[in-house]
């Protein structure tokens, strides 16, 4: 068995098929993330990321471990990529010693960077041994190629198109209500646009890279783009969202398939990171904070 | 032979299924929209069409209606009407809960109940803002002109204590904090409203600046007419906040009143935005609940030992058009936190429900799950 007990060998032709062992895999993941919800403790630090990582990395190694189940273990695999890199992130965010200080205390902006940084490295990682790994049909990461003019065009414009909508908009219904400017005053902002980057990296390589290649390896790509970008919203309603700014979930949704299908329009993942990043970074500065908290 | 693909009849395509998936996705979502109003932050109050309300530690306060004066007591119902003999252009009431008013003829009076008391005095020029001191039995104000900063007291003659236009005048929000007043684009402090002297530090501020508050730690914010709010520092003031376009051809909405809330906590009021809220001295800002606010407000105020309290308790009121809307300020129960038995309970339930759902997941798994058998292994290699 390989490394990611997703050889080309033993894999080979093994396509999944139908969206039963996708349905599975998300209602248990579900289960793994609200059932604790209904007893938990607001006030301990519940592990809600790790609860969703070791459900996948479990679904993963029993998939790699049970031949029958050999053909759902990229999938599985695919959805570890998800939740692993994330708890590192907040567990670095949190973590209160053995770092150096150069990192920052714990929640302070430095470390948030570094968390971002080391984030995206371990879904580089994780990627990089998915792509490695994979049975035929190779999946498409779309990561590697060097941008066309058109990659280049689709990221600049694409960036002013959503900077272009974000000021159209009412005001209130995206929450750009103003910027904190003591909040983003150097060397804050550095901080701020070195973490946003890094996560906006990560994410994309996460669903539009990864899930989605993954998804498009054994369905039709039109229920890989509509299926990573539900999952794109839904994941930010479970980990960030909570409370008032569940509202803009629904435009997290419509994001994830806009750059879902500028990643397969484009063959190339670049585009949509160039947006993420100008869009996170723009929502960081621009939308209060009231927006994700109160 | 090219025999031509018949579409198998009740078996979705794809497209369909991938439009059901994010219909369902976004539309299961939909229902998330309105959680913001889930938790009442406002309260409706009384319709009272209010264009400046003043904010006191009192436990009543006055409001400013385009047809009269009316005292104010948070949670009842309507405003007890003040007979003033003149419109008045601004009002002020102190922290004893002395009100003052000053009428568009230029008189400023004291409010005594339900009609104008002794006389403050007269100014020539309309006030433009208004702020009042003094204890339970008698009360002073300090009134802005386009001709100067003048202290106003019972029996003595109006005396102006700052010369030049003066736009905005702030009375302290907790004791032993000082006044600030904005005269010819300058920023003069007080200790007691009498003495003024220029705020070291602070240079002079663009033209259609307006202090908007002090706040409880004495912190001083000011809104330039690009809708750059500042906040007093050190280094003296300070960009805090830059009020974006409200969106298309709109321009920036403008603020139109802060009410201290706690040391470093205040609520800002604005046309276009509703309230905003800043939980540290300017640091950050939040929404306060926009969709249970009228997007335009005219006044925000707060009334009860609000401002210097570390728990306050009082009301937060903002002026809508037509009604005012009521926030109570109280402290929240902490919620539970777990410790011995019941936080390892809490790790073992988190544990088993982990295990289920692995288990859940392995079984949809197995069942959806390609089989081994001849006729699927044929199709599949």
């Amino acid at each position: 068995m390989s490394v990611a007990g997703i050889s080309r060998t033993e894999g080979a032709g093994r396509g999944l098929r139908g969206l039963g062992p996708l349905v599975a895999i998300l209602a248990g993941a579900a289960l793994a993330l609200l059932g604790p919800r209904l007893f938990g403790d607001p006030q301990s630090s519940d592990p809600d990321a790790w609860r969703l990582a070791a459900y996948f990395g479990t679904l993963w190694l029993v998939a790699l471990a049970v031949p029958r189940l050999r053909p759902v273990a990229p999938l599985a695999f695919a959805f570890t990529t998800l939740a692993l890199p994330y708890s590192v992130w907040t567990f670095l965010l949190g973590w209160s010693a053995g770092l150096p200080g150069v990192l920052g205390g714990p929640d302070s902006l430095g470390r948030m960077a570094s968390a971002g940084v080391a984030e995206w490295l371990v879904v580089l990682l994780m990627a990089g041994l998915y792509a490695w790994r994979c049975p035929a049909p190779a999946p498409a990461l779309r990561l590697v190629r060097l941008p066309s003019l058109a990659v280049v065009l689709a990221g600049g414009l694409g960036s002013v198109v959503f900077l272009a909508i974000a000021f159209l908009l009412p005001a209130p219904v995206i929450g750009r209500e103003g910027v904190p400017l003591l909040a983003f005053a150097p060397p804050n902002v550095f901080a701020y646009i070195v973490a946003n980057a890094s996560t906006a990296f990560a994410q994309e390589l996460q669903f539009r890279g990864v899930l989605q290649a993954e998804l498009e390896r054994s369905h039709p790509w039109v229920l890989a783009v509509a299926v990573q970008g539900v999952v794109f919203g839904i994941a930010h309603l479970a980990v960030s969202y909570a409370g008032p700014a569940a509202s803009f979930v629904p435009i997290v949704i419509a994001l994830g398939l806009v750059w879902g299908l500028l990643t397969r329009w484009t063959d190339s993942l670049w585009p949509a990171i160039v947006i993420h990043i100008v869009a996170d970074v723009f929502i960081t500065v621009a939308i209060l904070g009231g927006l994700y908290g109160l | 032979m090219n025999v031509p693909r018949r579409r198998r009849c009740g078996v979705p395509s794809a497209s369909r299924i991938a439009a059901a998936t994010a219909a369902a996705g976004l539309g299961l979502l939909t229902g998330t929209v309105g959680a913001t109003a889930a938790t009442q932050w406002w309260t409706p109050g009384p319709r009272i069409a209010a264009i400046a309300i003043a904010s006191t530690p009192a436990r009543r306060t006055l409001a400013l209606t385009r047809s009269g004066v009316l005292w104010i007591v948070p949670g009842r119902n309507q405003g007890g009407r003040v007979t003033l003999g003149a419109p008045a252009r601004a009002i002020a009431v102190s922290a004893a809960g002395r009100g003052v008013a000053a009428l568009s003829d230029g008189t400023v009076v004291q409010v005594a109940g339900d009609r104008a008391g002794a006389i403050l005095g007269v100014l020539a020029g309309p006030v433009t803002a208004l702020a009042a001191g003094g204890s339970t039995t008698t009360a002073f104000a300090v009134a802005a002109t386009s001709r100067g900063l003048f202290l106003l007291r019972t029996g003595r003659a109006a005396e102006r204590v700052v010369q030049g236009r003066a736009t905005t005048v702030v009375a302290p929000t907790a004791h032993g904090l000082p006044w600030w007043a904005l005269v010819g684009g300058r920023l003069y402090g007080s200790a007691d409203g009498s003495r003024w002297a220029r705020a070291r530090r602070v240079g002079p501020l663009p033209p259609g600046t307006l202090l908007l508050g002090e706040l409880g730690d004495g912190t001083v914010l000011a809104v330039e007419s690009s809708g750059l709010i500042l906040a007093s520092s050190s280094h003296g003031l300070t960009p805090s906040l830059q009020i974006l376009p409200a969106g298309g051809f709109a321009g920036v909405p403008r603020p139109t009143g802060l009410a201290a809330v706690g040391p470093t906590s205040a609520y800002l009021a604005t046309r276009g935005f509703a309230a905003l809220l800043t939980p540290d001295d300017g640091y950050d800002w939040y929404r306060a609940a926009p969709s249970q606010l009228p997007s335009d407000l005219e006044a925000v105020a707060s009334v009860g030992p609000v401002a210097a309290a570390s728990h306050p308790s009082g009301d937060v009121i903002v002026a809508g058009p037509g009604r005012l809307y009521l926030h109570r300020l109280q402290s929240l129960p902490s919620p539970p936190v777990y410790v011995g038995g019941s936080a390892l309970l809490q790790w073992a339930g988190i544990a088993a429900t982990t295990a289920v759902a692995i288990l859940l997941g392995l079984t949809g798994i197995v069942l959806a799950a390609p089989r081994r058998g001849r006729r699927r292994l044929g199709r599949l290699v």
